[in-house]
């Protein structure tokens, strides 16, 4: 565990929406460098929006965004990647009609050619399982393989912080145990600061160290994860009770 | 046998200068969402600079060419003066298609503006028929295949092979994730226009060789057999567009050597409407009908 | 629209002035207005002048029918009608007829070759006689070993049958018959076969790039053969693509085109374009018509109405059409008169007289179609000229 470094990703008072009022006001929380967090909270809570701001697919009202240090508040979306964020969209999250190598390469498309190369290999050591797949045409993958190779695919340039929108989404409970326990586990342990959005809470809080729970767009919660397994209180946290 | 081996070496040529269009109009296609159906009126452009280019003296092969760069520019600069707008505006796909249609219009218009309604031809020798196993074959036309056959293959290897082509392949399946990956979508985009846009000046320098005269409208009267080979090999695919020259050249040059020259057209869209019955998206594509156009 | 004065009376010009064939009606035009001039200088018909009246049918039967139906109810003193084109005579031609009104029609369309009604009248002739006279070209160039090849368009297959059955007629081998899909990307399927026919000559009409695209491909297999041609053929725009696909001198040595012909060197013509020069105010740049043989018809046209007319005694149109053949057609001890006056004065003798117009001899069938004599023309230093004439026996022969 690598708890004590320093943190990654750094919300800083963050207001963000859709051009309009915002839809989440005054976010503030941090996530370090080898430790998962995550977000949960009931539907329409803002997590998502959450997300999108930092993406830069919602707008940013007021408030900060830093990664590694730097003000990436101000950065266009199409440069976040190169700033060391990456991402896994909830759907539509993988390349369908290119081999599983041609979504790992794709997703090093700002490294350079050798560099890209080698850190195919690289994911593939962090991730085992993907490396029977290398092979095989996306599109043709199972729910749980998809969503292995879209977090290798998002771990491929090297980010220093890496966002998962809900990635157990339409998989089986026991796919979700799969990705939740291995591969979240298997990103975690490569060192990068990972932030989860999930609606299975319970699950999610189970794979990591904070947990910061979010309700009508703003955080009601957030404490250590080993602090809050109990369901009763999450229930109590998500009603507003 | 005779006449059905040279039946072959003919639509095989047919099949050649379709195919480099086709490719052209499904990959830029494939990769901004954009139907481009100005496709015809960027071919007749090049097609008058290799003119212009060939009457002062340059030779056919070098006008090509040079006609076709001049293609792949105007092709970018379309899309950054015009379609790239419409775009970014967020205009609906049908709205698209008749932004294309009308630049078409103003374009081939404005060719003929210049040229007047008159027809003109390159100075180019199709020299001898050689007899090829059966196939009757012209020095030209013997070249236009090989022209084709060495696009084709440096359009596959590109795709297949490069960074670049698993963008461009990538992006046509999935813009935003593209983007996530951190690829430069806008210049992705424009490098699909200009290969499209070269693809349009050396397919309508070999078709106007082929049909002998052209005139200001005659890319666009050919666009619906572009499409037609595009469409029935599956838009967006580039080995579909090959085999849906293929068979769109082979059923029009076989139908008029055994039966009626008169139903070569009818033949080839009865192909095209039966294939779309069986496959609707055609025999290669693997694009999905919900995509957003990218600027 | 012109008003008729009390007493005038009414030749209307019912042709495009709008539209894809706007050229129609200043052709036609051409011919009227220099009859009307003439006509009137004579002293007019039975006391009473004539007027041309155009009106703009835009060569489109949806505005022609109800225009037709506007001048049939609006002019009472309506005697003729010169007009429907290719485009609406089908559509205004039974209209005209219903309202007991001559049509004078330059349509080429065959369905009029046996038409029926009384009021139908065609100078010039359909069509079907171009494919003909083609056939008798070949046979007058001695070239027996004939292949045709025509457009699918519905100008070229106007001309396609008579063509195929005068060669089979004239006992000439018809070696292959194509009638190709226009504006192909290629033709050298059908190109490939016809070569193998070997013809010694093609009979062939078909628009400039379908022709330029199978002449070229047709030069990559070996040698062109003579070419038959019709008047498109004598189009710059043709000329351009077809000389850009197989150069000029093998067009030039190759084609020869059959046009329809009228010695224009008549006493008939000569007065027909002394007065075309002096009716600029109705028709812009008259004398670009001077040798289009629709103008001319259409002058004869006129004429033909003013003397039916004068040897009816009647300006009634019901009564002075079935006059119409008595003044054209040969007779025994007819005088024959090449211009309206000399036609009035000999009619006021009590003679019976044949009028030769401006486009030659107009000698009605029973189905009231004329038809006039063609000639093979051939491309020399810059211009058509005729190389040979083709007689009406010739021509008869074919069909």
């Amino acid at each position: 565990m690598r708890s004590t470094s320093a943190p990654s990703l750094v919300l800083d008072r963050v207001s963000a929406g859709y051009g309009g009022a915002a839809v989440i006001e005054d976010v503030s929380f941090s996530v370090r460098s080898g430790e998962v967090a995550c977000v949960v909270g009931p539907n329409g809570a803002g997590k998502s929006t959450l997300l999108r701001a930092i993406t830069r697919d919602a707008v940013l009202i007021s408030g900060r965004i830093l990664l590694a240090g730097e003000d990436i508040s101000e950065t266009a979306g199409n440069d976040l990647v190169r700033r060391g964020l990456a991402w896994v969209p909830q759907l539509d999250d993988v390349f369908p009609i290119l081999t599983v190598r041609e979504n790992l390469e794709l997703g090093g498309y700002s490294l350079d050619r050798r560099r890209m190369r080698a850190r195919v290999e690289e994911v593939v050591a962090i991730f085992p399982l993907l490396s029977r797949l290398l092979g095989r045409v996306a599109g043709q993958l199972s729910g749980g393989e998809r969503k292995l190779l879209a977090i290798g695919r998002a771990l491929m340039p090297g980010p220093s912080a890496v966002l998962l929108d809900e990635p157990t989404a339409g998989l089986s409970p026991e796919m979700t145990q799969l990705v939740l326990n291995t591969h979240v586990e298997e990103l975690r342990q490569s060192g990068v600061a990972v932030l989860l959005v999930e609606q299975r809470a319970l699950e999610a809080i189970a794979v990591s160290s904070e947990v910061h729970v979010m309700v009508d767009g703003r955080l009601r919660v957030s404490k250590q994860a080993r602090l809050l397994t109990d369901g009763e209180e999450l229930a109590r946290l998500f009603l507003g009770e | 046998m005779g006449v059905l081996m040279s039946a072959i070496g003919f639509g095989i040529v047919t099949a050649s200068i379709l195919a480099v269009s086709s490719v052209g109009f499904t990959l830029q296609f494939s990769v901004t969402n954009v139907f481009n159906l100005s496709f015809g009126s960027v071919m007749t452009g090049t097609g008058f600079i290799a003119y212009a280019l060939n009457t002062s003296g340059v030779s056919i092969w070098a006008s090509m060419a040079i006609g076709a760069l001049c293609g792949g520019v105007i092709s970018v600069a379309l899309n950054w003066l015009i379609f790239g707008r419409f775009i970014r505006h967020g205009i609906s796909r049908f709205g698209m298609v008749i932004v294309t249609i009308a630049t078409g219009l103003i374009c081939d218009n404005t060719i003929q503006a210049f040229v007047g309604p008159t027809f003109y031809a390159y100075n180019a020798q199709p020299g001898k028929a050689f007899n090829l196993a059966g196939m009757l074959l012209t020095g030209q036309e013997l070249i236009i295949i090989v022209i084709a056959a060495v696009m084709m293959t440096a359009t596959h290897v590109g795709l297949k092979s490069t960074r670049l082509g698993a963008a461009m392949r990538g992006l046509s399946v999935n813009a935003s994730l593209a983007r996530a990956c951190g690829v430069p979508t806008r210049r992705v985009v424009a490098v699909a226009w200009f290969a499209s846009g070269v693809m349009a000046g050396i397919g309508s320098v070999a078709l106007f060789l082929d049909t002998s005269t052209f005139a200001a409208t005659t890319g666009s009267q050919f666009l619906i057999m572009v499409i037609a080979a595009a469409v029935l090999g599956g838009v967006g695919s580039a080995e579909g567009a090959v085999v849906g020259a293929l068979v769109v050249g082979l059923a029009t040059e076989i139908t008029a050597a055994y039966w009626n020259p008169e139903l070569k057209d009818v033949v080839a869209f009865v192909v095209l409407i039966l294939v779309l019955l069986v496959r609707p998206q055609g025999m290669f594509s693997q694009l999905s009908s919900e995509r957003t156009a990218v600027g | 629209m012109a008003h008729s004065g009390s007493g005038s009376l009414v030749v209307a010009i019912f042709h495009a002035y709008s539209g894809p064939n706007a050229a129609f009606g200043p052709e036609a035009a051409a011919g009227c207005f220099p009859a009307e001039k003439l006509i009137n200088a004579a002293g007019g018909v039975l006391g009473h002048k004539i007027v041309c009246d155009p009106t703009d049918s835009k060569g489109d039967p949806a505005d022609a029918v109800p225009a037709a139906n506007r001048l049939i109810a609006s002019t009472s003193s309506l005697v003729g009608v010169l007009g429907g084109g290719s485009d609406t005579a089908t559509a205004v031609v039974p209209l005209f007829a219903q309202a007991n009104i001559p049509v004078f029609s330059t349509t080429g369309q065959a369905s009029f070759d046996h038409s029926t009604s009384p009021y139908f009248w065609r100078i010039l002739s359909p069509d079907p006689a171009q494919g003909g006279a083609m056939a008798a070209a070949a046979k007058k160039l001695g070239l027996t070993r004939v292949a045709t090849v025509f457009g699918n368009d519905s100008s070229a297959q106007g001309s396609a049958p008579a063509a195929i059955a005068g060669v089979t007629k004239l006992h000439l081998h018809l070696v292959t018959n194509q009638t190709i899909a226009i504006g192909q990307l290629s033709y050298r399927s059908e190109v490939q076969k016809l070569a193998s026919a070997k013809p010694q000559v093609i009979i062939s009409e078909a628009d400039p790039q379908t022709s330029a695209t199978y002449l070229s491909e047709l030069r990559q297999l070996g040698t062109i053969p003579d070419l038959i041609t019709d008047p498109v053929s004598q189009e710059p725009g043709w000329r351009k693509a077809v000389i850009g696909a197989i150069g000029a001198s093998n067009l030039n040595a190759r084609d020869y085109a059959v046009v329809a012909y009228a010695p224009l060197t008549t006493l008939a013509y000569r007065t027909y374009t002394a007065a075309l020069k002096t009716i600029g105010k109705q028709v812009s740049q008259p004398m670009q018509w001077n040798s289009d043989l629709y103008s001319v018809a259409d002058y004869d046209s006129v004429v033909v109405m003013a003397l039916a007319m004068d040897m009816a005694h009647s300006t009634s149109p019901k009564v002075y059409n079935t006059f119409i053949p008595k003044v054209t057609n040969p007779s025994a001890g007819a005088v024959v008169v090449h211009t309206y006056a000399a036609g009035k004065v000999a009619l006021a003798k009590g003679k019976r007289i044949q009028y030769v117009g401006a486009a030659g001899a107009i000698i009605f069938d029973r189905w009231h179609n004329a038809g006039q004599g063609f000639a093979i023309e051939r491309y020399k230093n810059g211009n058509w000229a005729v190389s040979s004439v083709l007689s009406s026996a010739e021509i008869k022969a074919a069909f």
